[in-house]
């Protein structure tokens, strides 16, 4: 979904304080018409205050908010064509689906034959036709959920922003709620900002994903960049158990780094940017991409000693140490298979990735 | 629930003017209406107290006259100890009373328990003058209770002492205050978790060494509201002791009363109530500190 | 749920029995009068009537009473209700450091024997050269029923999540709308219980009023003059009447007021 790269919504240099305590640094991020942005990272990491600045629920200390290129800071929340997603819903718990449907409409003064049939269009977008009459304590928390997200949708607005929606059901209607998400998205083409602490509802669900951490962007990417290519150790260490090494970068080799590390020299394939020579960083292998057949033409190759294994169910996990160093461990996945591991717990053997699967960190 | 104070204000410059100049008004309002309709009344009551009253003429002087006549002379302090004692009784009687009937309702269950709860709350809002009078009307010399014995033959002459006196006065206030002791309690008692109960039971305690361990210990503290609410209401009625007092029935809310009527030594009436506005700040006071001090256990 | 032995119960409902005789014993037996009459240290079985009660219909002091009543009554809760939700309306909006003393003075009048709120009212309309009248009475228990509506109010204004507000204004409605379309509705159940309970109280009130009433006399002051007079069975039919009003306000009171209950 790149094809879109008209900026819809841009913030420059926002930074947000309470009395005194700066939670919100200096943030620059830009979202583009059209698209699905998801907004990631732990509580207090200041991704809740991105989405109330922008949706107008809070004013931000310094630096602007832009909306098709025009400051839009000073324009109250109730005439800001965004529309929001709370997180507890916030249904007015005294109107019918249908009265709440309608309520951005009958505060703009629309004709009530005309809310009318856009509630009742709306409602069948978000398949609760026939659910018009009932009040919101009557629905189930993935209807309510509906409710909601049409509340917002029937004002179309320009960009809708979802403050953790998911966050009360349970895991499997998450799922369907997450496939739902998108597919709407894709149906009114309207851009979504999606505020999530779950990294893996994140990579589902988005285009683009935006980590923060401590009031600060740590990366901007696709999903897949994100996930394979994290920018630094932390988003590193947010998606999963990724493998880090100590690493110094010797050389460059066209477009592959050759590192050194305590249990060996091993070669990765460069992301385009420049690092010097002597550069300390991390090493980072997903725990996936190590394979146990020596006779791979894996370049990277590491004598290990297995140390733990456990079977999760449609995976496997492997905790191995290096032979020559055995402070150094690597987690490893496998898929699992009737026959069992090809590995003994405290056996010696080899095993090996690919320079394209691993990757350096400077740190 | 209002917005927070950080949202952005209206966009327009006229309308936030009219936004600024809105809020001023109505915080002017709020503190103003309070202000002269409860504070200031008090604060000119307070004042009233140090005037004097001289030949029927009220001297606007600030002097302390007032209060050193009360210490001073012989006829008040004693009935003030005995109104305090009065009331002390009356909330005496009301916890005796009021404490087995919240704890019948809190064993109660279900329907049971709301519709017998509601028998004994529903009084208090039945007019406060009708009950007074009611209760008169039993216990009078031509009342009933008198006619009921003189017809059963158990006397020949009405009995005098059932009305007319401190005991009289004692009881009607009893029975007026009960449904207000027994709301404290029977919602201290419901606020027990009941899983502390089982908790108490499981460890092979009686269910009186439950009682005395648990229940009463963690019912304290809407006892003692309990206690408080029906001493601070006996303390500034007057109406029902002249009503059933009599002579005799002489109380301390009764003498501020006809300070302001027969008397009329408006000053004086004002620094006596003050002397009761004291004792009452330093009964709630200390409930208050207790209610503090058990919340921190 | 408390556990007790069947002993302890009997032993407890003798006492709660005995507590339900004296709260509605002496009530009844007036009712009980208010219809048969009393001779000769004897009830009168076949003097039943309603003539007691036609009696009062045309007591024009009396009606006058109920009349007087009913306004300062009507006057008292429609200024308190008011007052009371503009009030936790700003203490809620509010971050000043008054506003606990602004809610201390609401509360006094609440918190203070009445004789000291109708007495300090007493001395504020004789300096203010105000004359006593209904409405000084009106104004006597508007300050006296304004804590118990103020309070509920804010109570529930404050259990409403803020999400609902914020939500209102980010479908683009103004504060206004907010407040007609979300607050309002979500806070009259609250006004309604608010405003029973306030009548209620106001039409109780004898202490205040006895001390800043001019000529007009309420119900319970109507009553307490008779009363003085001694009992006639005139008194015993309004007293019956009142009893069957205020236990039906009761009633309805208690249908919004939910009791506490076991979670």
């Amino acid at each position: 979904m790149d094809g879109a790269t008209k900026t819809l919504v841009e913030l420059r240099k926002v930074a947000k304080s309470y009395g005194g305590t700066e939670i919100l640094h200096d943030v620059d991020l830009v979202l583009r018409d059209g698209e699905f942005m998801t907004v990631l990272g732990p509580s207090g990491s200041g991704k809740t205050t991105i989405l109330r600045i922008i949706g107008g629920l809070i004013a931000p200390t310094r630096g602007a908010v832009l909306l098709d290129g025009a400051d839009i800071s000073a324009t109250p929340i109730n005439r800001r064509p965004f529309n929001t997603v709370f997180q507890d819903y916030a249904l007015f718990p005294h109107m019918t689906v249908e009265a709440n449907v309608g309520y951005g409409l009958m505060v703009r003064g629309t004709a009530r034959r005309e809310i009318k049939r856009k509630v009742a269009e709306t409602l069948g977008l978000v398949s609760l036709d026939g659910y018009g009459g009932r009040y919101p304590a009557q629905l189930s928390g993935g209807q309510q959920q509906r409710v909601a997200l049409a509340r917002a949708i029937i004002c179309a607005p320009r960009l809708i922003l979802l403050d953790e929606p998911l966050g009360a059901l349970d895991a499997e209607l998450r799922r369907q709620m997450q496939r739902f998400l998108k597919q709407i998205q894709r149906e009114i083409r309207t851009t979504f900002l999606f505020v999530t602490h779950d990294q893996e509802e994140a990579v589902t669900i988005a285009d683009r994903i935006c980590v923060m951490n401590k009031g600060r962007i740590e990366q901007i990417g696709s999903p897949q960049e994100v996930y394979y290519r994290p920018a630094n150790e932390y988003v590193a260490r947010f998606f999963g158990d990724n493998n880090l090494i100590d690493a110094t970068a010797d050389r460059m080799d066209g477009d592959a780094i050759a590192l050194t590390t305590s249990v060996g020299a091993f070669r990765c394939a460069g992301n385009g940017s420049a690092i010097s020579s002597g550069q300390p960083g991390k090493l980072l292998v997903r725990p996936e991409a190590i394979a146990f057949d020596a006779g791979s033409a894996n370049p990277n190759r590491l004598r290990v000693r297995v140390e733990e294994a456990n079977f999760v169910g449609p995976i496997s996990q492997v905790r191995v140490a290096a032979t020559t160093h055995p402070e150094t461990t690597l987690m490893i996945k496998l898929p699992s298979r009737a026959a069992g591991l090809p590995v003994e717990v405290g056996g010696e053997t080899e095993v090996s990735w690919s320079d394209r699967e691993c990757h350096f960190v400077p740190t | 629930m209002s917005l927070r104070s950080d949202v952005i204000p209206a966009s327009t410059e006229g309308e936030e003017l009219r936004l600024g100049l809105y809020r001023i008004v109505t915080t002017v309002l709020a503190y103003a209406i309070p202000g002269v309709f409860i504070l200031l009344p008090l604060v000119l009551f307070l004042v009233q107290s140090f005037f004097y009253v001289d030949h029927g003429v009220e001297v606007r002087e600030l002097t302390l006259r007032n209060y050193t006549r009360f210490f001073s002379d012989a006829a008040f302090v004693p009935v003030f100890l005995r109104t305090c004692l009065l009331c002390l009784a009356v909330s005496a009687i009301c916890l005796i009373l009021a404490y087995p009937v919240a704890y019948l309702l809190a064993s109660l269950q279900g329907r049971r328990k709301y519709v017998m709860t509601l028998v004994f709350v529903v009084p208090l809002m039945m007019s406060y003058i009708i009950k007074i009078y009611a209760i008169r009307a039993i216990l009078g010399g031509n009342g009933f209770l008198n006619r009921i014995l003189l017809f059963l033959g158990v006397i020949d002459q009405p009995l005098g002492f059932l009305i007319f006196n401190l005991q009289a006065v004692a009881l009607t206030l009893a029975v007026l205050l009960l449904p207000f002791a027994i709301l404290p309690i029977f919602i201290a008692l419901e606020r027990i978790p009941r899983n502390i109960l089982d908790a108490s039971a499981d460890l092979g305690a009686s269910s009186w060494q439950t009682f005395r361990k648990v229940i009463w210990p963690l019912s304290l503290q809407g006892t003692i509201v309990a206690a408080t609410f029906a001493f601070v209401l006996a303390l500034g009625d007057f109406v029902t002791p002249q009503m059933v007092g009599g002579t005799s029935g002489m109380t301390f809310g009764r003498i501020i009363y006809s300070q302001f009527g027969f008397a009329f030594n408006w000053p004086f009436g004002a620094a006596l109530s003050v002397v009761l506005l004291v004792l009452v700040l330093a009964v709630l006071l200390l409930t208050s500190l207790f209610a503090r001090a058990r919340h921190q256990l | 749920m408390i556990r007790i032995s069947r002993t302890a119960t009997a032993v407890l409902g003798i006492i709660a029995g005995f507590v339900l005789l004296v709260l509605y014993g002496p009530l009844l037996v007036a009712v009980f009068f208010s219809f048969f009459g009393f001779q000769n240290n004897a009830v009168q079985w076949d003097s039943f009537s309603f003539a007691a009660y036609a009696a009062l219909a045309n007591d024009e002091g009396i009606i006058e009473a109920v009349v007087n009543t009913l306004i300062v009554g009507a006057a008292a809760v429609g200024l308190a209700l008011v007052l009371g939700t503009a009030l936790a309306f700003h203490y809620n909006g509010s971050r000043s450091r008054f506003r606990e003393a602004l809610q201390l003075v609401i509360f006094l009048p609440f918190l203070m024997p009445p004789i000291i709120t109708g007495l300090s009212l007493l001395i504020f309309f004789r300096e203010a050269d105000i004359p006593r009248s209904l409405w000084t009475v009106v104004i006597g228990h508007t300050v006296f029923v304004l804590a118990l509506v103020y309070r509920i109010v804010l109570t529930r204004l404050q259990s409403l999540r803020s999400s609902l507000v914020e939500a209102s204004l980010d479908l683009g409605a103004s504060r206004w709308q907010t407040f007609r379309y979300v607050l309002l509705p979500s806070l009259l159940p609250a006004i309604g219980s608010a405003a029973i309970l306030a009548f209620a109280l106001s039409f109780d009130e004898t202490l205040i009023t006895l001390l800043v009433t001019g000529t007009d006399s309420t119900l319970p002051m109507r009553l307490w003059g008779m009363m003085r007079m001694g009992f006639t069975p005139d008194i015993n039919a309004l007293v019956a009447l009142i009893l069957v009003g205020s236990t039906l306000l009761a009633l309805l009171a208690i249908r919004f007021v939910k009791l506490p209950t076991q979670q």
